[in-house]
């Protein structure tokens, strides 16, 4: 795979082989090792207990001492295949010590659970994942399809929350298409060599007109050079990319866009949030920090280097997986621990007493039952059997556009207050006002995943979501300004 | 593994080394981790993770953690006085030490430390606070300091030697018992009970209880010599077993001169560990006290530090032996079960918020301003009894224990003014600990903090308890034997 970058002319091979080869050091000298010799051999001597003094048992815990002092990423590779292919449904980054929930996967068994983005997870299994090897923590989540899964968490208000969920098997791919009105949406979720090929010469062949909204909300890892390669494609030759920092100041290696004769124009939107970590970051600080593309969302992970395998000798075919290059933006920030902020963003959530309402009582899920079994007068009754809510032809008569609004509003209102009385909801009117815009969206994203195909619910689902819906508004005014222009 | 192991250390056995040298060069090599890791910190790292896996009391001590823990078993290094805690997220005194540059020069407790050296302490850590203050004797530190009410200021402290008190003893007024509390065994710990017990028979008492409660241990030897100082000579103290022949050992009590006896109480709790454990166990054993409070930690191991780096500022801390009470008792992971078990003596949970923000030390204060200089203005306080370092209501004629319902009363206005409003099921199980807490705090303020430790001794609901049983024993021959 190097290869092909360096045919494609991205890296020099001179990169190739000071960089990326495993450099060797002097070898120890016993003055060096000094200190932990004559501790084995003290400890060898008089350690009370016989049976904790092998020499295996001792070197093996030395090595275990060196790899823990290590990043979260950088860990020895146990051989053995994970436990299984399925999962809980959520996402993690290693910060601090800390396992942070940096995705929830909709409509899985950790979002029905309750965990939320920006939760700590504490224990899997009652395995503590404090101090663990992020990779190690997925291997205490990863499991067969059906399987349970015990976990316990620290929300963001400092509660410990605990529960046993399902294992499920998710395949998503490393990226998808979605097909809105007037842009391409695409949706990343592991920005890999493969899916970066293909997202570039997918950008190569979309209409310039009509911009791209590039989401990257929920890509937790992929490859760096995959990053940088389709960083390259969007720049103009000679801009910074990234710079990478080896061991030492003198491995410094930046990574400049090559000279081409033109790079892919189409105008372009990221979605980021704290669920872009990883090589997606390098991409969306490349291009936001050039101004070739607008971020709408929130600030990434922050999380941004390259690991490398080594093989160990006598170690039974395990390898060590150590952190080779650390990548700084091209502002000069270090990506890792400060990420890339986003310069837009769609406004603030509803206030955590009020979600919590909204999950206490289920009222997205009752609502949207109840508008599709008993249509009120005010709603379209076929639209709503197609998994639309809209208002019908007798109500939107002879109204401006203003006035079909606020009376799609007051019906939903109305039909909302209806439910909660009568299912003895308890949810105050102030809380249904303050809350109703959300709903509306929401109840709108239900039905859709209820009585349409997964596709359609999907372009529902992204139409509703305030961040995405966002970044295809600045599309269209980028259209309508360059069209003004002309 | 047996007949090599000795030579380990001459010639390390290459082959079964070569992993780990394969892996820390290769880490060397291409680590690019933030921060970065230089080869001695990554032979440091394996070195504490060999020592990891031997048990919880054994680790690799480098240079800055041998340090502290050389000072910390000398008994003495050089400061300025004062213990430090973090008190509602500030870095604040907690309380000078007598004797000391800061006694001097008029530190308090619940002084808010703003700069050490002119360096903000906003985000310091506890440790590393104490590492800036800490330094050779005759070199100056400036704390600036900003206590409530008062204008932020530098003051200049000249480091001394400091001696942490690690023994303290008193005489209960209320019941004329002898009192000692040994906090840890460090150097001169047994020298200073001798000189404790000696006061004691000049003041002709009747008991003594011997406080070890929160004792985490500390030297084998002066656990030893502690109990030696209670025992008629040539009696087993504590042996232990080990691998390394000069580790094993039988320690038996001396003949000695004189040494002063009494009817003896040790108070013990589930943090006494270690030496703690040696003396309540021997004592226990040989019948020559009564262990009083709650089953001990359970740790009877020892520990030996030995350098292992040629400059000696690396050290290895393992432990060696285990050991054994004189009737063989097994104490690891057991504890010394006491003759007479107590209630944990625990601060209700309500309590915690009310010490994290400095309540009752604050509360003291304005009691006190509001009395006054000229003690006038009181109207629930005898401000002559305050200066004397008692709460009394006014008046000559009222009982002193009335002045407790009045200090309940006060303190819960008071705290709700700060917006810590109180249930009134809450309250009830507070009241107890929120007044014998004013109380502790108004003796601090007015009297200084050795008057106030004397009085939380005098009011901690166990050691009265050990008083009471020393009274009653030391009335029983009197009183019930016949003539």
């Amino acid at each position: 795979m190097r290869r092909d970058l360096a045919a494609r002319g991205l890296l020099s091979a001179c990169l190739l082989t000071g960089l990326l080869a495993a450099s060797s050091a002097p070898a120890l000298t016993d003055e060096e090792l000094e200190p932990f010799l004559n501790a084995m051999a003290e400890i060898q001597r008089k350690y009370v207990d016989e049976t904790k003094v092998d020499t295996a048992t001792l070197l093996r815990k030395a090595s275990e001492g060196v790899v823990n002092a290590l990043d979260a990423e950088s860990l020895v590779l146990d051989p053995a295949p994970p436990p299984g292919p399925a999962g809980p449904g959520f996402a993690i980054g290693v910060r601090g010590g800390l396992a942070h929930v940096i995705d929830v996967i909709e409509g899985g068994a950790a979002e029905a659970a309750g965990l939320k983005v920006g939760d700590h997870l504490l224990q899997v299994d009652g395995k503590d994942t404090g101090g663990e090897k992020r990779l190690e923590i997925e291997r205490f989540l990863a499991g067969s399809a059906g399987s349970k899964v015990w976990l316990l968490w620290e929300d963001e208000d400092g509660t410990y929350r605990e529960a046993q969920v399902e294992r499920t098997a998710t395949a998503r791919p490393a990226w998808r298409r979605v097909v809105m009105p007037g842009a391409e949406f695409i949706q990343v979720f592991r920005l890999d060599e493969a899916a970066a090929d293909q997202i570039r010469s997918d950008l190569a062949s979309a209409p310039a007109a009509g911009g791209a909204v590039l989401d990257l909300r929920r890509c937790a890892g992929g490859d760096p050079d995959a990053a940088i390669a389709l960083a390259d494609a969007l720049l103009p030759g000679g801009l910074e990319i990234v710079t990478g920092r080896g061991v030492n100041a003198k491995s410094e290696h930046r990574y400049e866009a090559t000279r081409k004769s033109k790079p892919v124009g189409v105008p372009l939107v990221l979605l980021v949030g704290p669920g872009t970590r990883g090589a997606p970051e390098i991409l969306a600080a490349a291009l936001i920090h050039h101004r070739r593309a607008l971020a709408v969302g929130k600030g990434t992970f922050g999380y941004a280097a390259r690991q490398k395998d080594f093989a160990l000798p006598s170690a039974g075919g395990r390898k060590l997986r150590l952190t080779v290059e650390r990548f700084t933006a091209p502002s000069g920030i270090c990506l890792t621990g400060t990420g890339v902020g986003a310069e837009l963003s769609a406004g603030e959530a509803l206030p955590r007493r009020i979600e919590r309402e909204l999950e206490r009582t289920s009222l997205v899920g009752r609502l949207a039952e109840r508008l599709f079994a008993a249509p009120p007068a005010a709603f379209d009754a076929a639209a709503l059997q197609a998994g639309n809510l809209a208002l019908s032809a007798q109500e939107s008569k002879g109204k401006s556009v203003a006035e079909r609004r606020g009376e799609f509003e007051r019906a939903f209102q109305t039909a909302a207050e209806a439910l909660v009385r009568e299912a003895g909801l308890g949810v105050s009117r102030d809380t249904l006002e303050q809350a109703r815009l959300t709903l509306i969206s929401r109840v709108r994203v239900e039905l859709a995943k209820r009585h349409k195909s997964p596709e359609d619910a999907l372009v529902v689902r992204l139409r509703e979501d305030p961040e995405a819906a966002m970044g295809l508004d600045l599309l269209r005014a980028v259209r309508r300004m360059s069209g003004a222009a002309q | 593994m047996s007949a090599a192991s000795s030579s380990v250390a001459a010639d390390p056995d290459a082959a079964a080394l070569k992993p780990l040298l394969g892996l820390i060069e290769t880490v060397e090599a291409n680590y690019a981790g933030d921060p970065p890791l230089r080869r001695d910190e990554v032979v440091k790292q394996a070195a504490s993770g060999m020592v990891s896996s031997l048990d919880r009391y054994s680790e690799f001590l480098d240079q800055q953690k041998y340090k502290d823990l050389q000072e910390d078993t000398r008994g003495s290094f050089g400061g300025i006085g004062i213990e430090i805690g973090i008190v509602s997220g500030k870095l604040s005194v907690i309380a000078p030490i007598e004797g000391t540059p800061a006694f001097a020069a008029g530190l308090l407790g619940g002084d808010v430390i703003a700069f050490i050296n002119g360096t903000p302490t906003d985000d310091m850590k506890i440790m590393d606070a104490v590492h800036r203050i800490k330094g050779p004797p005759g070199t100056k530190v400036v704390l600036t300091i900003q206590r409530e009410g008062s204008p932020m200021r530098d003051v200049p402290l000249i480091r001394a030697i400091i001696t942490p008190v690690n023994i303290r003893d008193t005489v209960l007024e209320a019941s004329g018992i002898g009192y000692v509390a040994i906090h840890s065994f460090s150097e001169h710990t047994a020298e200073n009970l001798y000189d404790a017990l000696r006061r004691f028979k000049e003041g002709k008492l009747k008991g003594v209880i011997l406080d070890l409660r929160s004792n985490p241990g500390g030297l084998l030897q002066e656990a030893t010599r502690v109990v030696d100082l209670f025992l008629p000579g040539g009696v087993a103290i504590v042996s232990t077993e080990a691998r390394d022949p000069a580790q094993r050992a039988k320690y038996y009590s001396s003949e000695k001169m004189e040494v002063p006896q009494f009817p003896l109480v040790v108070l013990v709790n589930e943090w006494s560990a270690s030496g703690s454990e040696i003396v309540a166990g021997a004592l226990k054993d040989h019948r020559r006290a009564i262990i009083m409070g709650r089953r001990t930690f359970g740790k009877a191991s020892v520990q030996s530090i030995t350098p292992v780096s040629i400059d000696k500022t690396q050290a290895l801390r393992m432990t060696v032996a285990r050991y054994y009470t004189p009737s063989h008792n097994e104490i690891h992971e057991v504890g010394i079960e006491p003759d007479v078990t107590l209630p944990a003596s625990r601060y209700p949970p309500g309590m915690r918020r009310y010490f994290d923000e400095s309540a009752f030390n604050r509360f003291a204060a304005e009691v006190l301003i509001a009395i006054g200089p000229a003690g006038a203005g009181t109207v629930w306080l005898d401000a002559g009894a305050l200066k004397a370092g008692r709460l009394a209501p006014p008046g000559k004629g009222a009982a002193p224990e009335k002045v407790d319902g009045r200090i309940g009363v006060e303190f819960r206005r008071w705290a709700d003014r700060q917006g810590w409003n109180e249930t009134d099921e809450a309250w009830d199980e507070l009241e107890d600990s929120v007044v014998e807490q004013v109380r502790i705090a108004v003796m601090r303020k007015v009297k200084g903090e050795e008057s106030a430790r004397r009085y939380a001794i005098e009011f901690d609901p166990q050691v009265r308890t050990a008083a009471a049983l020393l009274t009653l024993s030391s009335s029983v021959p009197a009183a019930g034997r016949p003539r």
